[in-house]
């Protein structure tokens, strides 16, 4: 049984050999003995070292520098610790303590929370220019005042783009004391800032040329008009702001060149004011701001050569006619702009601004999804995010490609993706864009393109053009990350790649399922549930294709998976883990996964415990599972003996509203138990029959159906068929058996009746009190009458009395053939009866009822029928038990009915045509 | 068009190659020596052995001949551009976009290929590779030969990468102790 579960044993613990296979996988052609001696990598040139840790994220850097004192060294150059994003990583201060000798030339730093903002002065990077930190809800005045108080070279300052609560105007200007280069100040959801912040900031910091006051809550206006040094001011999403005292006083500051006022309540008359007053002013940007939009119609994007950006105007258009000479077709502005050498200083800066203003702007508004912006979106929304992940800034390309993943999903409950935007993306080359992004060495630029392309790949349409693009291979080098957000996208895009049939190879081929199953390997326990979820639901689907499900197994899905069933505690990954089990042992007749599973320890016991589950969408995969698995035999009885049987007709009892999923599941699973009679007789004990009934009163097809072919196993057994006519099942089942569209239902329902009325249930019946005995056997016998009036129906509606004659009068072949193939039910080949089964539609061959004759001879051409799948296991039966005599006297006697006759003639030919087979 | 000017350059253990300028200029340490005046001699590769060279070389064609069509390719745009008045301009332009889309991914595709099966090599040649692209200050081959050895350290433990590249542990227990605290940081 454990072949895989040793395999993996193997390469955890005999190191050597693995790592040795790993290498020459990596590169065929080495001819190590020879050669291996011969290089000393150490003596590389050093900058070809620094080079190559240059092409690493820091989890392989560290790993490099941890091999020898060479590389360690060289691991420390500064070159290499000029920036640091320490986003993903926990930062305490003993981390940053020990990474402090390599940070005395530290510029750049990115972090988020409260913890890592207290804790990076220990890194004592005196030289730092930028702090860029997000999730700052908790950072206080005080850390923010020793932050600033420790690195007072600092030019660039920011907290955001979540709300920085606790930080108040005492901060602010604690910050202006301190760093006296600061240039850049942007701060995010300050519920004040005062006058005396502001004036400050203008007193201190001369040089101070961007500032950024975001969805806060109250500033002062008129303050902000002595910073008379900025070049860049933006109050998007800020309250509480008197645009007419700001509009004059703004106006007059004279070096201000943009000033974004996105999702604010502007009003058109502020507008013209500033557009008109202001000297030096170039951009205006105004994106979703209500009052302007229903104003809209007086303002032009160009006033006297000063734009206004707006959900209205051609913001390309608008950009274009800011550089003139730089391309003829607009909508490459900024590309151009990238490309251009040499541009001059100001409109380098000014487009650096204006990407990252744009990029903040449009993800706040992709995030509240505003009504009414669909043809924003569609006409240049999805083209400006496009764009903006080209830029050369990398919080700009980060903020673009969630904004991509954000805007495209408009129902975050039920996961809708907006059909129109996506297909917009893949129209104007985003798919590339975003894989090229996934390419990366950043892990966060990585994370956010995957998501991108995860959440794009809803749409059928994106999806293949993902995987046209190369997209399966990147994401499935994505989901072998080190990094579990990275891997997680990763997942996600493949789980969303494998709905439908297109991709599943393809993913298969590119390593996909073992990188998928080795995640749930490597965070078995891991703080969210995000990533086993998706691991799981993408081997799922996997799991649902024949050849996928073999590879499943081989990369120790089937372990992982049962794993995850047996002890993961989040409902989403149980159902997927179940689901994925269900489709695993979906291949019992081309592959062994449906033994594989039954035998992993503790597999079928947790199953079982899922059907209890709270969750409706596990208890549904579980039962699924359970059902696919009592296929195999020898599942079905370690079922049996895992409590399934009480379990699953709980569940039966308890779905009379569940999804018809669940229905359907519940009473597969019962029906797979009820093959062998001793399941059958504990789930009458246990009280299944009279939810099966109900079940198969379901006027959903599947449902009802399913219900059938249980009920039709239960009735074999003569207490249970007594137990279906107590609780009311001939009616349900005569309705089936007359009116069900589908052939199988009303098939399954008419030998449920036959089993029923055949005469042994009358046996049983009639043991008991006298008096009880006579009335029972009265309304037996009304039962039974209806019964046998319907099975008559059912098969007369097989026959055609023309054809019926032919075949009488004609003993060539073709005339039987014909009456054959009228009669066949295609699905019915899927039926496997056991040798009681079948001997038990031979003596009804000798029933006195000539119906109940006609229908087992119907039954046993359908079993028979050349070309269904156990077709040979039921002709072997028939001939074994000397069936052949049986049906000889039935086609030839002279009362049976022409139809019992000719279905007879018809068995007897099916059961040549094996035999002829089975001599060849 | 004037026959190439042919470049003879000598390896470390003395073989001579006969190689036309354009190609050698994709490197920059001969190009500063051609345009420093040693082009008319034999230019002497101390650092570069005939076992790896003509690999360079190969890489340098590829590279030459890409420059140049690219080259080629724009010159001629502009020539036309000039040409045309911007009227007929836009019409002309639209079908000329369509196949010059087609042609870049064919060729970006055919590229990618060439680059697949050229970084196709074992750890001795990848190491003389890192070697003479640092040496002769071919910017595209490093990268591209520091990325392939890059991809063979991803998610690889000290151990293995040791195993890999066979580097000897040369750490004391004290100073590894060291190195482990110094870089738990990446892992949490």
């Amino acid at each position: 049984m454990s072949r895989r579960v040793r395999r993996k044993g193997a390469q955890s613990k005999g190191k050597e050999r693995t790592i040795a296979q790993g290498y020459s996988g990596i590169d065929d052609g080495i001819s190590s003995s020879d050669r291996d001696g011969e290089v000393d990598w150490t003596s590389l040139p050093d900058d070809t070292v620094i080079q190559l840790f240059t092409c690493l994220n820091y989890r392989d850097r560290a790993n490099l520098a941890s091999t020898c004192r060479t590389w360690r060294a060289l691991g420390s150059s500064p070159c290499l610790w000029k920036f640091l994003d320490l986003r993903n990583h926990k930062c305490d201060a003993a981390t940053a303590s020990s990474l402090a000798s390599r940070c005395s030339k530290l510029q750049k730093l990115r972090f988020r929370g409260a913890e890592a903002a207290n804790a990076i002065m220990n890194l004592q990077a005196r030289g730092l220019r930028e702090i860029h930190c997000d999730f700052c809800r908790d950072i206080t005045d005080a850390t923010l005042s020793v932050m600033a108080a420790r690195h007072e070279a600092l030019e660039s300052l920011q907290l955001g783009p979540d709300s920085c609560e606790r930080i108040s105007s005492d901060a602010i200007k604690a910050v202006s004391l301190c760093c006296p280069k600061l240039k850049k100040l942007r701060l995010s959801g300050v519920r004040d800032i005062d006058g005396d912040a502001i004036n400050a900031l203008a007193k201190n910091c001369g040089q101070l040329v961007e500032i950024g006051f975001m969805d806060c809550v109250n500033v002062d206006e008129l303050a902000l008009g002595n910073l008379v040094t900025i070049h860049f001011l933006s109050v998007a999403g800020t309250r509480n702001i008197k645009w007419s005292s700001a509009s004059q006083i703004w106006s007059k500051l004279p070096n201000l060149i943009g000033l974004d006022v996105g999702r604010t309540d502007i009003s058109s008359s502020a507008v013209s004011k500033l557009l008109s007053s202001s000297q030096s002013l170039k951009v205006l940007s105004a994106l979703n701001c209500s009052l302007l939009e229903e104003e809209s119609n007086h303002i032009s994007y160009n006033y006297k050569g000063k734009l206004l950006l707006a959900i209205f105007n051609d913001i390309f258009k608008a950009l274009a006619s800011l550089f003139p000479d730089v391309t003829n077709d607009y909508r490459n502005v900024f590309s151009d702009l990238r490309n251009l050498k040499n541009v001059n200083k100001n409109l380098n800066e000014i487009l650096s601004w204006l990407e990252w203003i744009l990029s903040h702007s449009l993800l706040r508004i992709a995030e509240c999804n505003p009504q009414g912006l669909d043809s924003f979106w569609l006409r240049q929304g999805a083209a400006l995010f496009l764009n903006l992940i080209q830029s050369l800034q990398e919080d700009v390309q980060e903020s673009a490609a969630t904004g991509l993943a954000t805007f495209v999903v408009v129902d975050d409950e039920n996961v809708t993706v907006h059909c129109g935007r996506a297909e917009v993306v893949m129209q104007d080359g985003g798919i590339r864009l975003l894989l090229n992004l996934a390419k990366s060495c950043r892990e966060s630029l990585q994370s956010e393109a995957a998501k991108a392309i995860e959440n794009l790949s809803v749409n059928a349409r994106v999806a293949k053009a993902v995987a046209e693009e190369g997209g399966i291979s990147i994401l499935a080098d994505l989901a072998r990350s080190t990094n579990r957000l990275v891997a997680e996208e990763a997942a996600g895009g493949l789980w969303n790649l494998s709905v439908g049939d297109e991709h599943k190879g393809a993913i298969a081929e590119a390593g996909g399922v073992k990188a998928l199953v080795d995640l749930i390997f490597k965070w078995p326990n891991s703080g969210g549930d995000g990533v086993l979820e998706r691991a799981a639901g993408a081997l799922a689907n996997l799991a649902a294709d024949d050849k996928c499900s073999m590879e499943v197994a081989r990369a120790g899905g089937v372990h992982a998976l049962v794993m995850l069933a047996r002890s993961c505690k989040f409902e989403g990954v149980q159902e997927q883990a179940a689901r994925a089990l269900a489709n695993l042992a979906a291949h019992g007749d081309s592959n062994s996964n449906n033994a594989a599973v039954g035998q992993e320890a503790g597999a079928i016991e947790a199953l079982v415990q899922l059907t209890c589950s709270q969750n409706e969408g596990v208890r549904q995969e579980a039962a699924g599972a359970l059902w696919n698995l009592s296929f195999d035999d020898r599942n079905r009885e370690a079922i049996a003996a895992a409590g399934g049987v009480e379990a699953l007709v709980a569940l039966a009892q308890n779905c009379a509203n569940a999804p018809q999923g669940l229905q359907e599941r519940a009473a597969g699973a019962l029906w797979g138990l009820s093959v062998s009679e001793a399941n059958s007789i504990a789930i009458g004990r246990e009280g299944g029959v009279s939810p099966l009934i109900a079940l198969a009163r379901s006027d959903v097809e599947d449902v009802h159906e399913t219900a059938a072919g249980a009920l039709w196993n239960l009735a074999f057994n003569a207490g249970n068929a007594l137990h279906i006519v107590e609780e009311g099942g001939v009616p349900a089942l005569v309705h089936l058996c007359s009116s069900s569209e589908s052939k199988m239902a009303r098939f399954m329902a008419a030998l449920a009746l036959a089993y029923m009325f055949d005469g042994r249930m009358d046996e049983i019946a009639l043991i008991g009190s006298s008096s009880e005995g006579v009335s029972k056997s009265v309304s037996l016998d009304v039962d039974r009458r209806v019964a046998l009036k319907h099975i008559e129906a059912f098969v007369l509606s097989f026959s055609d009395p023309q054809t019926f004659h032919t075949a009488a009068a004609s003993s060539a072949p073709a005339a039987l053939a014909q009456v054959a193939e009228a009669a066949h039910i295609q699905e019915a080949g899927h039926l496997r009866c056991s040798g009681a089964e079948i001997g038990r539609f031979v003596s009804m061959l000798r029933n006195s009822s000539s119906i109940l004759k006609a229908c087992a001879a119907f039954a046993l051409l359908q079993f028979t029928i050349p070309g269904g799948r156990h077709a040979m296991h039921h002709a072997g039966l028939l001939q074994n038990t000397g069936a052949t005599r049986v049906l000889r006297a039935a086609a030839a006697a002279a009362t049976a009915p022409i139809e019992a006759k000719i279905f007879a003639r018809i068995v007897l030919r099916n059961l040549e045509h094996h035999n002829g087979e089975a001599s060849l | 068009m004037a026959s190439p000017k042919v470049i003879v350059l000598r390896t470390c253990d003395g073989e001579t190659f006969e190689v036309d300028e354009s190609v050698v200029y994709v490197s920059e340490t001969i190009k500063n020596m051609i345009e420093d005046g040693c082009g008319d001699g034999v230019i002497p590769l101390p650092n570069v052995s005939s076992k790896i060279f003509p690999k360079v070389i190969e890489y340098c064609k590829k590279h030459v001949s890409d420059f140049e069509s690219l080259k080629k390719t724009s010159n001629g745009d502009e020539k036309e551009k000039d040409k045309d008045d911007d009227s007929s301009k836009k019409g002309k332009e639209a079908v000329p976009d369509v196949e010059e889309d087609a042609e870049e991914k064919a060729r970006v595709e055919e590229l990618k290929e060439w680059e697949t099966t050229y970084m196709d090599i074992d750890q001795q040649v990848l190491f003389d590779l890192l070697q003479a692209a640092n040496y002769l200050n071919i910017k595209g081959l490093l990268l591209m030969a520091a990325e392939k050895a890059a991809s063979m350290i991803r998610g690889k433990t000290p151990e293995q990468i040791r195993e890999t590249f066979n580097i000897k542990n040369d750490f004391t227990p004290e100073e590894y102790e060291e190195v482990r605290r110094e870089n738990a940081w990446a892992f949490e």
